[in-house]
């Protein structure tokens, strides 16, 4: 039977209908195990979980507490101060001893809150019965912010551990880690303590926008790691960045590098609770506490991930970003503020706080495209392909006749 | 003074410590009560699996020579297929071994799953324990193929499990073998032998049957660190453990050990024997009653798990051969087993070659575009 144009476009035609049926069919229900045993697995994961959270939490209140008797803020203490546990060995003191080396000449000249950086090795196994979950990373660190109206100091709480001989701290001492380590502690030694809005909103959600205290140098634009593909950079061609980049960001702060303005307004003012990889979680009205180690958290950790950043893999800078941007003294006029942060930002700084994040969404992640058009890279792919099939045809059928 | 009173100047000198005693105090019940809820919710779980004993009273019963399993109505051709098949084809080999399974039940019933917004069938296979709860459930798809090898796997099991301790340590597999060994099996081997990182195996490999015997395990070692290994893959090993954060060595010690004194090194490893590998991986054992099976003919299985012994006398009983005669045999498969190349072959080409101008010719079929 001869291929005719007719039955070529009826093929055509049909295997079109198919398509549209398949991409315009309701996806399915997602499949979920409703069994009973698994309910009850379920009830007892969860369990483990809450008591988990709530022993790692006593650990923390309790370091704190012997931390705080053992170092009371006397009168003459110095602005900043390294304290290392009496159980640290020979190592882990100079691990100290090169942290505060490195963190010193980057202190204030006169700094507004003072601040205590504790290195602390931490061997506890459990605690009252319930195992606690081990440390990843070198620097596992909560922020014990200082209250109003008292002379505190901000605490720096830093668990770290005895490596294996071989092994080295070199991580501790990386950019990342040192840009991290301070975190909200390094806003409150430069820039005093927040209006009482400016704090509201950092401690509702907005302190996972402040754990980088790095803005004396200029933001970098993120960049995706093809190596996480596993069979090499080479399979980084079939995966453009605007699709790696889904997967590390919300929806909304797609939106927002996108350029839709509302959507990094939505983001900065009304985050969503977002289990996102860092999670800067305020508890006990003063304790921020963030998920994994300073030394961790990096470009690529969108890879691990299971839920997406709200303002993608880089929003942990953003305030770094506005005092890079604009100069440490807008910052603190904004900071100290005591309107709502729309408005103060407004006024410390010229600019709408929303638009100046969509610019710095683009700045650091590149002008992303909205809807379900494709980038430049993959139309290009599209068009060489075709291109290639083209010349083939025309190199096969270059001898033969139109009648 | 009131408490209150006594709290609120202690606040105004700054002294923090009632204030964290009270919220340390708070913490500490809040954990101890989510702990006992973590409990509740474990013993839950464990009496609703005590609860889900079910009543198979209304099961059908499909008896196949020693094998005894109740299905449910539905199932009950299903489960006879799979039965009549795993029977059949142990008979041969474990003969009266299958004995042992007259003591034991499984179940084959069916349980709907919802997926999405439908439910699914699918068949759960089990043993049943003693107090009727359902060990080890496995969730297939109604196939008789499926089901079969299922009921295989936990036959083959429960007949290891009904062996003494001492084989099923020594064996260190969940399940015996039911067929003989293929030839990737034999390349897996070698490359154990000559990849391995102690030097027994290689040893071994190299035609020292003592060796071989300690690699499988045959001869018992008692002190695996000076038998198994060099003094130079001691030092590596300490440093090997020494990079594993879950491992608590003696930092101190490990140095004097790459300073090169062997026996701090020896010393080190005593203390951390459980992180101490086996030299070849244990499936090799397994691979020993696979020959077995092939040097000892029919009733070989049988003749290993109806003998009470040691590993060796089990070995011997099967294959009706000296242990070291299988050894020598196992080391010659090892060494000398070769596969066909996996490269493209003549062949793969010319059938690739064929299938694009098939595709080829029918493109030139086509018509002219007019």
């Amino acid at each position: 039977m001869a291929l005719t144009p007719m039955r070529w476009l009826a093929v055509a035609v049909m295997l079109g209908g198919v398509a549209a049926l398949v991409i315009l069919r309701e996806p399915a229900a997602p499949t979920r195990n409703t069994s009973p045993e698994y309910q009850y697995h379920l009830r007892e994961e969860r369990a483990a979980a809450h008591a988990g959270a709530a022993a790692e939490r006593l650990v923390v209140l309790k370091l704190l507490d012997s931390v705080r008797r053992a170092n009371p803020n006397a009168m003459g203490a110095p602005p900043f101060r390294v304290l290392v546990s009496a159980n640290a060995s020979p190592r882990v003191r100079l691990v100290s001893e090169r942290l505060a080396a490195l963190l010193l000449p980057r202190r204030p000249v006169t700094p507004e809150v003072p601040v205590d950086l504790v290195l602390l090795v931490d061997t506890a196994t459990r605690i009252r019965g319930v195992p606690l979950a081990a440390q990843h990373g070198l620097l596992r660190t909560d922020y014990a912010l200082p209250t109003v109206g008292t002379n505190d100091r901000c605490v720096v709480l830093t668990r770290t551990k005895e490596l294996a001989a071989g092994r080295r701290y070199s991580d501790a001492f990386g950019d990342l880690a040192l840009s991290k380590l301070l975190g909200p502690c390094a806003y409150y030694e430069a820039f005093g303590h927040p209006g009482p809005r400016i704090d509201a909103w950092l401690r509702r959600h907005a302190w996972n926008y402040g754990l980088s205290a790095d803005w004396n140098r200029a933001p970098t634009k993120w960049k995706t790691h093809p190596w996480y593909y596993g069979a090499g950079a080479r399979l980084q061609t079939f995966y453009t960045d605007d699709w790696i980049m889904r997967r590390a960001i919300t929806s909304r702060g797609y939106r927002c590098a996108a350029g839709d303005v509302s959507s990094c307004d939505s983001a900065l003012f009304d985050r969503r609770s977002v289990r996102s990889l860092q999670s800067a979680k305020v508890w006990e009205g003063d304790l921020v506490t963030t998920r994994v180690a300073v030394d961790q958290e990096g470009d690529r950790n969108y890879w691990w991930a299971t839920t997406a950043e709200e303002l993608g893999p880089r929003e942990w800078e953003l305030l770094a970003a506005v005092v890079h941007d604009f100069g440490p003294d807008p910052f603190r006029q904004f900071w100290q503020s005591r309107e709502e942060p729309r408005v103060a930002f407004r006024a410390a700084t010229g600019h709408d706080f929303a638009e100046w994040t969509r610019e710095w969404a683009q700045r650091t992640y590149g002008v992303q495209h909205r809807g379900p058009g494709i980038a430049l890279a993959g139309a290009g792919y599209g068009v060489g392909v075709i291109g290639l099939a083209l010349a083939m045809v025309m190199f096969t059928a270059r001898r033969r006749s139109i009648s | 003074m009131s408490s209150a009173r006594a709290l609120a100047l202690l606040i105004a000198l700054g002294l923090p410590q009632p204030i964290a005693a009270q919220k340390i105090r708070m913490y500490e019940q809040r954990l101890d009560s989510l702990a006992a809820a973590q409990r509740f919710a474990a013993a839950a779980r464990q009496a609703y699996e005590l609860a889900q004993r079910r009543d198979y009273t209304r099961f059908d019963s499909v008896v196949v020579g020693p094998m005894r399993i109740r299905a449910t109505p539905a199932l009950n051709s299903l489960a006879q297929s799979g039965a009549d098949s795993v029977v059949a084809s142990l008979k041969p080999q474990y003969g009266r071994a299958l004995d042992a399974l007259v003591g034991h039940v499984f179940v084959v019933r069916d349980e709907q799953v919802r997926e999405g917004d439908r439910n699914a069938s699918y068949v759960v296979i089990a043993e049943v324990a003693a107090d009727g709860r359902e060990l080890e459930p496995q969730v297939v798809v109604p196939e008789v193929g499926i089901v079969r090898n299922v009921l295989l796997s936990k036959t083959l099991r429960t007949l290891l499990a009904n062996t003494d301790s001492a084989f099923v340590n020594w064996l260190h597999s969940t399940s015996l073998p039911s067929d003989t060994a293929s030839s990737q099996a034999w390349l897996q081997a070698r490359i154990d032998l000559l990849s391995s990182y102690a030097i027994v195996s290689r040893h071994c490999y190299e035609g020292d049957l003592a060796a071989c015997r300690v690699a499988l395990g045959l001869t018992p070692s008692r002190d695996p660190v000076m038998d198994w290994l060099s003094a130079a893959e001691r030092r590596q090993i300490v440093h090997q453990l020494d990079d594993r954060y879950w491992v608590r060595m003696d930092r101190e010690a490990a140095r004097i050990c790459y300073g090169g004194s062997d026996s701090t090194c020896a010393a080190l490893l005593h203390a951390s024997r459980e992180f101490l590998p086996d030299p070849i991986a244990t499936l090799r054992r397994s691979e020993l009653f696979q020959l077995a099976m092939v040097s000892g003919g029919p009733g070989a299985m049988e003749r290993a798990l109806l003998t009470r012994g040691t590993p060796e006398q089990r070995l011997v009983a099967a294959a009706r051969l000296p242990a070291d005669s299988i050894v020598r045999r196992w080391l010659t498969l090892v060494r000398d087993v070769r596969k066909p190349s996996e490269d493209m072959s003549p062949i793969v080409a010319a059938t690739s070659m064929g299938w694009i101008l098939f595709c080829g010719a029918l493109a030139y079929r086509s018509s002219r575009w007019r």
